[in-house]
């Protein structure tokens, strides 16, 4: 990705007063790059493929990832667990665990203590009502939920977290 | 004969239109890049490939480091484009959903006046058509984009479409790997669980035990454990008419809002509900500032706001979805008042979203087989025209003399129109699997609905017919649809990432790319103060969105 600073302001007129110049010659030369193409009478160069980087202002990112709150860590696995956890998870729904003060029970429904490896191994490979997320979370991923539910959780939907986007004041 | 004086004039006159023409001819692109539109004249540039070709149809974007305001224009048929003036300072210059490009980002840019831009080069990822399906890539497509990449019959993406098109993404969906069995119990949540929040179980269901087999089956075909991404068939890039337009996103406070309405009030603020929380906010969007007010909390209910409208006085209008409450809002004295709303629904379970109030403060909606008249000051209800087809309306207007009641009828597929003066009730059907659900009546008198088929819907109380009219994306989805003072209509294309105008006199359909992949639009709302019209909604994952076009 290209990351560039900004010109000073003069030289920077000179390089668009170049460019500009050259913008036109830009759509000549692009013109006469495609006729020999059109006539079949060259192959065009082939180069390899590099990854593109991904932009951190392109919001649907964030939201593919669940970094819209957070790269890693606690405040990550607040963001998964809404979408992963909290539509079953919740204080109004009833069949599913409260999830509420997990790491001060004794043990989880299956009998089992509760540590993170137990808990990290019932979100991998769910319950008979519960998916298993083995092939849809990483690693990483499960590491953040459940450093989420051993220190912060759960979800309110009193107060929402705080957008880091957010700058304007009144 | 001229005199000398007159003589070195003409010369004077004479170099200087020698000199305005050889800094035309030499720098062509920047001179054409004064429109003289009165939206514009901020700063501007061109967009060209790395082979030097101009590229038509890029979102360039501007964003503010002091507001976080982005602003996005669309580079023209010669890679130009120009920005509506803007604050002086700080911006990110950057490429809006870049898909077939290398991203670009530049920090730190000072815009002052009508800067010129250098010229933003960008580079293909690949010669081929298809996008490989790098995660940066994924993350970018519409859920339109994703069904044309992936496998599988018409049946079986159509029957996708018209059961899970409403609550999220398609992205949401399709980033994800599961095993049938796994895929069997989320669909069973979805498809039994009752609104958005799923919380209270209906042992019926949406659809049949076939119908959901059918699907799980192929979501585990396709998103399976060991399932790769294909390679990524994208949309055409906006042309023409569709790169003539301003787009203003506003960032608010907080995150998952699943945020709902929009509507202006008098003083120029942009009002805006979140579906699954407390705080309902007010938009200024001269500075990007949001003010949120807190709704009291009903105990046992999950928080949230769907519908807002506001009315002469600057009342602030609320349903509570899951609480079962309308609300009104003073914003002089910040005072909430409820009124409970009678269903037979229980808590947290959806009393009907969205209602169209008239001039006397009567609510209307289609509930329980009948068109009804509530009394926004005791709940009590005052009028009631029974249907014979339709249970239900999703979608709920007035038309402009407050005569006719219309709504889409969504999960069926048809419309309801009632004269409240006489109580005459038409239903009339639409085809299988349009569903209409929200609009807004047009100065003539139709009704106009968004079909979550991807049909929008013409209707008529006075006529007794509909007319229907499908979007030019597949696999887009309609929410809603509003009418302006022109006759035109507005709407998210739901999952194709791009924004609707229809002009029904022409039937021309103009679609707006927009900046993210989602146009998650559940109700548009058009301030007719302006020439061309605004069209401001607010996207369900938690921003503001202004389309000012430029005609």
């Amino acid at each position: 990705m290209a990351v560039r600073k900004p010109f000073p302001r003069i030289a920077g007129l000179l390089v668009a007063a170049v460019l500009l110049g050259a913008a036109g010659h830009g759509r000549w030369a692009s013109a006469q790059e495609a006729s020999p193409a059109q006539g079949g009478a060259q192959t065009p160069p082939t180069r390899p493929e590099r990854e593109p980087a991904k932009d951190p202002y392109q919001r649907a990112i964030g939201i593919y990832e669940f970094r819209k709150a957070a790269e890693s860590g606690r405040e990550r696995g607040r963001e998964i667990f809404y979408y992963k956890c909290w539509f079953c998870h919740n204080e109004f729904v009833k069949g599913a665990p409260d999830l509420r003060g997990l790491y001060s029970r004794s043990q989880l429904t299956s009998g089992q203590p509760v540590n993170d490896e137990t808990v990290r191994e019932k979100i991998r490979n769910g319950g008979p009502g519960m998916p298993a997320y083995q092939h849809t979370l990483s690693d990483a991923d499960v590491a953040d939920v459940v450093s989420f539910l051993r220190e912060g959780c759960c979800w309110n939907s009193e107060s929402p977290p705080a957008n880091p986007r957010y700058r304007a004041r009144e | 004969m001229p005199s000398r004086m007159g003589s070195r004039r003409i010369g004077v006159g004479m170099a200087a239109i020698l000199i305005l023409t050889l800094c035309w001819i030499l720098s062509p692109l920047g001179a054409e890049a004064q429109s003289g539109h009165p939206l514009l004249g901020g700063p501007r540039g061109v967009v060209r490939s790395s082979k030097g070709a101009p590229l038509e149809g890029i979102l360039v974007q501007l964003i503010s480091q002091k507001t976080s305001i982005r602003t996005t224009v669309v580079s023209n048929q010669d890679g130009r484009y120009e920005f509506p003036k803007l604050e002086t300072g700080a911006y990110t210059l950057r490429i809006a959903r870049p898909r077939e490009f290398h991203p670009s980002v530049q920090e730190g840019v000072e815009i002052a006046g009508p800067t010129q831009l250098a010229d933003l080069v960008l580079e293909r990822v690949t010669e081929g058509d298809l996008l490989p399906p790098y995660p940066a890539i994924a993350a970018q497509l519409t859920g339109a984009e994703w069904l044309l990449s992936l496998t599988g019959t018409g049946l079986e993406k159509r029957r996708f479409v018209v059961n899970c098109n409403w609550c999220h993404s398609y992205q949401q969906i399709f980033r994800n790997r599961y095993d049938e069995a796994s895929w069997g119990k989320i669909i069973y949540r979805m498809v039994h669980g009752a609104g958005s929040p799923l919380i209270n179980i209906n042992e019926r269901g949406r659809f049949s035990e076939e119908e959901k087999g059918a699907l799980v089956k192929w979501l585990a075909t396709v998103r399976g454990p060991e399932s790769k991404d294909p390679p990524f068939v994208t949309l055409p890039r906006p042309q023409g008419r569709a790169t003539r337009v301003i787009i203003t996103e506003y960032e608010l406070p907080r995150l998952e809002l699943a945020t709902h309405d929009v509507w202006g009030d008098s003083k120029g603020y942009v009002w805006y509900t979140p579906h699954r929380s407390s705080y309902i906010g007010r938009l200024d969007p001269k500075t990007g500032a949001v003010k949120e007010y807190h709704v009291p909390v009903a105990p046992g209910a999950l928080p949230g706001t769907h519908w807002v409208y506001v009315d002469k006085n600057d009342m602030v209008w609320l349903s509570e979805n899951w609480a079962h409450n309308i609300v009104r809002f003073d914003p002089k004295t910040e005072e909430f008042s409820k009124v409970a709303w009678k269903v037979r629904e229980p808590i947290n379970s959806p009393m009907g979203g969205n209602y169209a109030i008239d001039a006397e403060g009567i609510i209307w909606k289609t509930r329980d087989s009948a068109v009804s008249g509530v009394d926004s000051r005791t709940g009590e209800q005052v009028k009631q025209f029974p249907t014979k087809k339709f249970r239900g309306t999703y979608g709920s207007a007035l038309s402009h003399d407050g005569r006719y009641f219309g709504g889409g009828a969504w999960p069926a597929d048809g419309v309801v129109l009632a004269d409240t003066r006489t109580g005459e009730v038409i239903e009339l059907d639409t085809s299988p699997s349009s569903g209409p659900a929200r609009g807004a009546f047009d100065r003539e008198g139709n009704l106009w609905s968004g079909g979550r088929g991807g049909v929008l819907v013409k209707s008529n109380p006075v006529q007794k017919r509909v007319w229907e009219y499908p979007l030019p994306t597949p696999y887009a989805s309609l929410y809603q649809a509003m009418p302006d003072k022109n006759g035109e209509v507005w709407g998210g294309e739901q999952h194709g990432g791009r924004y609707f105008r229809f002009n029904p006199k022409t039937e021309q359909w103009t679609e707006y790319m927009l900046p993210e992949p989602y146009a998650h639009d559940r109700k548009s709302w058009v301030d007719n103060s302006t020439n061309p019209v605004t069209v401001w909604y607010v996207d369900h994952d938690g921003w503001i969105v202004r389309l000012q076009p430029l005609e």
